[in-house]
């Protein structure tokens, strides 16, 4: 019994340790899961943030004052996420960078609406994602799945495809939602679908697939691919092995140097997909700005395109403070939804809370020929599927 | 009943009523979230010790039937209103139904509970190796349900809109509610024959206990008591979706019953304690290196392999887990009347 009540006191005393004194600074509180399953996604963003940290205090910090980046590690557990993200408020953060993903992200948000405090995932995607669903300070930073969906259905258009097919993973949310909203597009602006499949992720085998696109009487002029890992590789390959060379199309999930290089020279030929950003030799000068000072910070470049998400974040609520002229929510919200913001990962405009705060953003287009990706450019489609 | 019991049964709920006095006095929300966890941890672990410690069968389904019941308790209490964004595809039937919170985790046990004495009774023949196989398959297929039944789940997607409901005092109240009924059962008559079948199976079946209606009895006490714990942890985090039920928590939870030790209710109990306490001592612990900037890095992944390497020690020092056999209660009796002279 008395070893239970040490550890009780024990656990009790390390958690006053943990409360700072608050100073004259802004604190960013960033609950981010760097261990767990989450990790791969916010450990580089927590990377880029700590650049675009150094960066505004290089220059002064915000509004005079020095801004601090508070990180208590949500383990890829909502309730922790939760947990952490109350510490974070309780001792004095004035924003919150919520993780990625609603799964895990939410709990910080709930939190940071609840203290009436503005949160910003670095990079969920999902249109749950919304001030409707977590209040009127709640914000993502990444394009919305279907802005992802549009983009490709545009894109596709504006090449002159008007035949799609399109395969369906049925691995998660994300691998889901896409296609229905590429489809949704896609027929709206004059396409036809000759073909809906699905996959399994982890099949490895696409021959029953083949077999009946195969006895399509027609060849499609597209094929809309989504999947996630290393099965977009196997898809791709099991297609061009019979012949079927047309397109293929698909979103964030093909942005993994591991797959281009795995696809190589034979089968890694063209092949497009809508992500985040481009930080490629050709990018614009802010891109190279940021690699200068990562390269600066870490000593090599980065792993991973990720980590301007999180450089991003950063840099978008220290515009927004510096237009509303304080950290109060309110006011943070207000200039966050009023403002125009260019950022690496695309321009962006937010809706009003009514309308979600819909993030209008551009995507990048990417080409992959020759195993080798290359900037199509940035797109903002003119409309956009309901969620 | 034996004085044992009635001081394990002190003990425990003892326990339980320092666990929504310690916030009180320390008046941190942090502290309280944590507690609130804990207790859900608890109804969890205890509700699995009601099948596996009596029936010695490890089950790899409970966290099924704790989604179960965090479902069954979602789709009946989100706000009708906001079922057209959360649910859009439900059911005419049950899109009008809205009940209270707390009738709700009361539903999501009585589903889990039905679910289970549904499906699990041809189980309940197995044992040993071929039952925890047969456990983990009926996860497997709750979580792909779970997962694709887009109507009632919202497919893999989360699921989002549950009211928060789930209080310290609540939790609490339902955690010593499981215990007790967690010790009048193992003390009941169909415990009592249900720990003969776990000791010697053959013994027990010659001497006429109906091993599996007596298997099955734990098994449908158990799912309720999971489903009851799923409902206040979905009340509790109010989103959530198929792969929370899955197989990261199916670990915490059996580590929690084994390093206390499965056979006793107080191994389920001080199992969930030492895990839970030990994960957030190490989490503070973390988070104050961090805020004193001791180290030029973050420091990340203390917590996992502390506690971790403890896990090892403890099932190395004491294989039955801490309380491998006997209740505290008893535990303590015994050793007070060893040193009393004769």
């Amino acid at each position: 019994m008395s070893r239970f009540s040490q550890m009780l006191l024990a656990g009790a005393a390390l958690a006053c340790l943990a409360a700072v004194p608050a100073r004259a600074e802004i604190v960013i509180g960033a609950p981010l899961n760097l261990t767990g399953i989450q990790a791969p996604m916010d450990e580089p963003g927590f990377r880029g943030a700590q650049v675009a940290i150094k960066e505004l205090n290089d220059a002064g910090g915000l509004l005079g004052e020095p801004v601090k980046l508070v990180t208590i590690d949500g383990k890829s557990d909502p309730v922790t996420v939760g947990n952490a993200a109350v510490e974070l408020i309780d001792d004095g953060a004035q924003l919150m960078l919520a993780p990625c993903d609603f799964d895990f992200g939410s709990p910080a948000s709930r939190e940071a609406q609840a203290a009436d405090l503005v949160g910003l995932s670095t990079c969920a995607s999902d249109p749950l994602y919304s001030s409707w669903s977590l209040g009127d300070k709640q914000f993502t930073l990444s394009m919305w799945n279907t802005t992802m969906g549009a983009t490709a259905a545009d894109f596709a258009l504006e090449k002159g495809w008007k035949k799609a097919y399109v395969v369906t993973d049925q691995f998660i949310a994300y691998t889901k939602s896409l296609p229905k909203y590429f489809i949704e597009q896609f027929k709206a602006g004059g396409g036809e679908i000759l073909l809906e499949d699905t996959y399994n992720n982890g099949d490895n085998d696409f021959s029953a697939q083949l077999a009946r696109l195969q006895a399509l009487p027609e060849k499609p002029d597209v094929i809309f691919l989504s999947s996630y890992g290393t099965d977009i590789g196997t898809i791709i390959r099991a297609l061009r092995e019979v012949g079927y060379d047309a397109p293929v199309l698909g979103g964030d999930a093909y942005d993994d140097p591991a797959l281009h290089q795995g696809l190589g020279e034979k089968f890694g030929n063209d092949v497009y997909f809508v992500t985040h950003t481009w930080a490629g030799p050709d990018a614009g000068p802010e891109m190279q700005h940021f690699l200068k000072l990562y390269q600066e910070m870490y000593g090599q470049e980065p792993d991973t395109s990720f980590v301007a998400t999180g450089y991003d974040a950063v840099m978008l609520l220290a515009e927004a403070v510096k237009a509303a002229g304080s950290t109060d929510g309110a006011a943070v919200a207000q200039a966050l939804e009023e403002g125009e913001f260019k950022l690496l990962t695309g321009e962006l405009d937010y809706a009003t809370a009514d309308e979600g705060h819909m993030p209008n953003k551009a995507a990048a287009v990417i080409a992959l020929n020759g195993g080798k990706t290359s900037f199509v450019g940035w797109r903002r489609p003119d409309s956009v599927p309901a969620p | 009943m034996k004085p044992g019991n009635i001081l394990t049964l002190v003990i425990l709920l003892g326990l339980v009523a320092l666990l929504v006095l310690v916030p009180q006095l320390v008046g941190s929300r942090v502290v309280e979230r944590i507690a609130t966890a804990l207790a859900v941890s608890l109804v969890l672990v205890v509700g699995l010790q009601t099948f596996t410690g009596n029936s010695g069968i490890l089950s790899f389904a409970h966290i099924g039937f704790m989604g179960i019941g965090a479902y069954a308790s979602a789709v009946l209490t989100i706000p009708v209103q906001m079922r057209g964004m959360a649910l859009p595809d439900l059911y005419g039937v049950l899109a009008g139904i809205q009940v209270t919170p707390t009738v709700g985790i009361v539903l999501g046990g009585a589903v889990a509970a039905l679910v289970a004495a549904a499906v699990a009774y041809p189980l309940m023949r197995l044992s040993d190796a071929p039952a925890v196989i047969t456990s983990f398959a009926l996860l497997v297929v709750i979580y792909t349900v779970l997962q694709h039944w887009s109507a009632v789940t919202n497919g893999p997607r989360t699921l989002f809109g549950l009211p928060k409901a789930t209080t310290l005092p609540l939790t609490a109240a339902i955690a010593a509610v499981v215990i007790v009924v967690a010790l009048a059962f193992k003390e009941s008559r169909t415990g009592l024959l249900l720990r003969a079948s776990r000791d010697d199976e053959r013994a027990a079946a010659a001497l006429g206990a109906g091993i599996p209606a007596l298997r099955w009895r734990a098994f449908i006490l158990s799912a309720l008591i999971a489903g009851i714990g799923g409902a206040l942890w979905g009340h509790f985090v109010t989103s959530f979706s198929p792969k929370a039920f899955y197989l990261k928590e199916t670990f915490v939870i059996l580590g929690m019953l084994v390093i206390g030790g499965m056979n006793t209710v107080t191994g389920a109990v001080i199992g969930t304690f030492l895990i839970a306490l030990l994960f957030e001592g190490l989490r503070a612990l973390e988070t104050a290196l961090n805020a004193s900037g001791a180290f030029a890095d973050q420091v990340v992944g203390v917590t996992e392999i502390v506690l971790a390497l403890a896990m090892m020690a403890v099932m190395f020092l004491r294989p039955g887990g801490l309380f491998a056999a006997t209740e505290i209660g008893p535990l303590i009796l015994r050793r007070f009347t060893r040193r009393a002279p004769p």
